[in-house]
């Protein structure tokens, strides 16, 4: 599987922002992490995160998933009050030449200092079962768990997006791409 | 040559009138009058060889977006436009709206400093800015959503005008989107991308593409031509002049010595009945005018050059040599008749007017294919509608030689918010002021 990591300098925050709670991703790190707090950034963040805007059903989460500590970090899942279920996902070819989505085997490892792209047609954070709209626009929420159980508030933009579709098959007259 | 404008009433001798063509109506289009500010460009060229820019110079350039007034306005008018005009869906309220801004500022934030912004399909079309940029303007619908005590009263149709021949279909929006650039087709996608954060929340009025000179065809500073020929925006006040920041933005720069234009010293107070969430904002006229290429062709050159006051080639006043001549309106010829007609465009548009009495026009030809609609979208900034753009329109609403060719078909009046800082949207002094 094509991890697709990059090395950013400057990640642009428009979207993403971190809780200041005190987490820093291993024991190693917190002592010192936890001590400075207020300007200090969170270990793992998504910057420019945006989800696609949905009535119902189901969407997805992007952004620039980025490990701003120097040890590998997990990415073992997130968290959404407004969905059912939320699960890490990549998106595979099928035999017909379309492309399908399936559920990640294993977590999301983003390296010390690296970041994973999270986009439409590759890897993605999917949100399940969704309670209420996804308006566009509006900022939502989510918490993203790493594999030794700690958590990172994140806030993406909601836009209005016809990619990102469960399955994309050539040649679907219906469908709205 | 350089005297400056009477300011004694001036009657127009009838003569003339009936021995050009008929008057009547309006229409704003061609050159007003003449000074230069921060003119140049062209006088190095002629002596090189013609050579072709290989090196894409112009593709990364970029216009700021966050600045204390919005890009678009002062910028140096860029090779094409795109006027996009939007109309709330039922049942839009005030947070739906911020939400949509939101969008639309992070949208125009990145477009217009060359990245493509969340969820672009296709960033790389974003890549060369040549000097995107994105300006709002807000139509009374729009404004009411933050209460109606927001709404200033000249934010509104203007008046009915006696040769105007409107489409009310291109006399709405709620939502003005001026999309500017260099080049056509990073303002496509920018446009595409501005659509599609719009399309839940709002659906096209109208729009309007247009274009200028291209980019490198000419020196920075060059007067634009407009589909007659004419040279259109001599009289317009340079970037960065003093006479700008009073004229656009209604406030003077308190710099020292400041230098006025031949018109003289415009007051420094026009922008002091805007409301408080616009300051740093203006306000716009938007003015559709259809040109009739066809009729056009029957005037012969003396007759076009006496119907707009100005020469052809040089666009200098009939009374003048050079473009940025003052009109002497005094100066007769051999016969006695005064040079400039006092009915043509330049005298009805300027003469006997005071200083405050300036506009700034920010135009765009449109042509929508051989033997269809040609015109010009004529944009005109001022601090204050009522006292810089009303009365010159009146006037050549009265008597402009040029009307027989031009009719206005569309017309919007906006209310331009000022520029933001960095997580701010634009808006958000009315919003949140």
């Amino acid at each position: 599987m094509r991890k697709n990591t990059t090395t950013q300098m400057a990640a642009l925050s428009v979207a993403a922002m971190i809780g200041l709670s005190a987490c820093g991703q291993t024991p190693a790190s917190e002592p010192e992490k936890t001590s400075q707090s207020q300007v200090s950034v969170e270990s793992l963040s998504l910057d420019n995160a945006w989800a696609k805007a949905a009535d119902e059903g189901m969407t997805a989460v992007f952004g620039e998933l980025k490990n701003n500590s120097d040890e590998d970090i997990t990415l073992a899942g997130a968290k959404y009050d407004d969905a059912d279920e939320v699960q890490l996902h990549e998106t595979l070819e099928d035999n017909s030449g379309g492309m399908s989505m399936q559920e990640k085997k294993g977590d999301f490892t983003i390296p010390a200092g690296e970041s994973l792209s999270l986009k439409p047609g590759g890897e993605h954070i999917m949100v399940m079962g969704l309670k209420k709209p996804i308006k566009p626009g509006e900022e939502i929420s989510l918490e993203l768990v790493t594999g030794d159980d700690q958590t990172f508030p994140v806030t993406a933009i909601a836009k209005d997006y016809s990619g990102a579709q469960e399955t994309y098959a050539p040649g679907e007259a219906d469908s709205d791409h | 040559m350089t005297t400056e404008p009477s300011s004694r009433p001036h009657g127009f001798s009838r003569r003339r009138l009936i021995a050009s063509a008929a008057a009547g109506g309006t229409g704003v289009v061609g050159a007003v009058a003449g000074f230069g500010v921060g003119r140049g460009g062209g006088a190095d060229r002629a002596e090189a060889a013609p050579s072709r820019d290989l090196s894409g110079a112009n593709g990364p350039v970029t216009e700021p977006f966050y600045a204390p007034h919005q890009a678009g306005i002062e910028t140096p008018p860029q090779a094409h436009a795109h006027f996009l005009a939007l109309t709330l869906k039922p049942g839009i309220k005030a947070a739906e709206v911020t939400r949509w801004l939101r969008l639309l500022t992070a949208d125009a934030a990145a477009l217009t400093q060359g990245s493509g912004p969340l969820a672009d399909s296709e960033p790389e079309l974003a890549h060369e800015p040549a000097r995107l940029t994105v300006t709002f303007g807000f139509g009374p619908g729009l404004v009411e959503l933050a209460g109606e005590k927001s709404v200033p009263k000249w934010l509104k149709p203007l008046e009915k005008f006696p040769i105007d021949d409107l489409d009310p279909e291109r006399c709405t929006g709620d939502l003005l989107l001026q999309i500017c650039g260099d080049d056509p087709l990073t303002l496509a996608h920018a446009r595409r991308m501005l659509f599609k954060d719009s399309r839940n929340f709002a659906e096209v009025a109208w729009q309007r593409d247009g274009f200028r000179r291209s980019y490198g065809s000419q020196g920075e500073g060059q007067t634009q031509r407009n589909l007659f020929g004419q040279l259109d925006g001599t009289a317009n006040p340079g970037p960065g002049s003093e006479d700008f920041a009073r004229i656009i933005w209604g406030q003077g720069t308190r710099g020292a010595d400041p230098v006025f234009s031949a018109h003289g010293e415009p007051p420094d107070n026009l922008g002091a009945h805007l409301p408080e969430w616009m300051r740093g904002g203006t306000t716009l006229v938007l003015r559709d005018i259809a040109m009739n290429l066809d009729t056009w062709d029957q005037a012969d050159r003396p007759a076009r050059e006496f119907a707009t006051g100005r020469t052809l080639n040089t666009g200098a006043p009939l009374s003048g040599a050079d473009e940025f001549d003052v009109p002497d309106f005094e100066a007769v010829d051999k016969r006695g008749l005064t040079k400039i007609s006092a009915a043509s465009h330049v005298a009805r548009a300027r003469d006997g007017f005071g200083p405050e009495t300036q506009i700034h026009r920010r135009t765009f030809n449109y042509g929508t294919g051989a033997g269809e609609e040609a015109g010009l979208m004529f944009a005109s900034f001022q601090a204050d509608i009522d006292r810089q753009f009303l009365p010159i329109q009146r006037r050549l609403a009265e008597v402009d030689l040029l009307n027989e060719w031009t009719t206005p078909i569309g017309s919007t009046v906006w209310a331009i918010p000022p520029g933001i800082k960095e997580g701010e949207y634009i808006g958000q002094s009315l919003f949140e002021g």
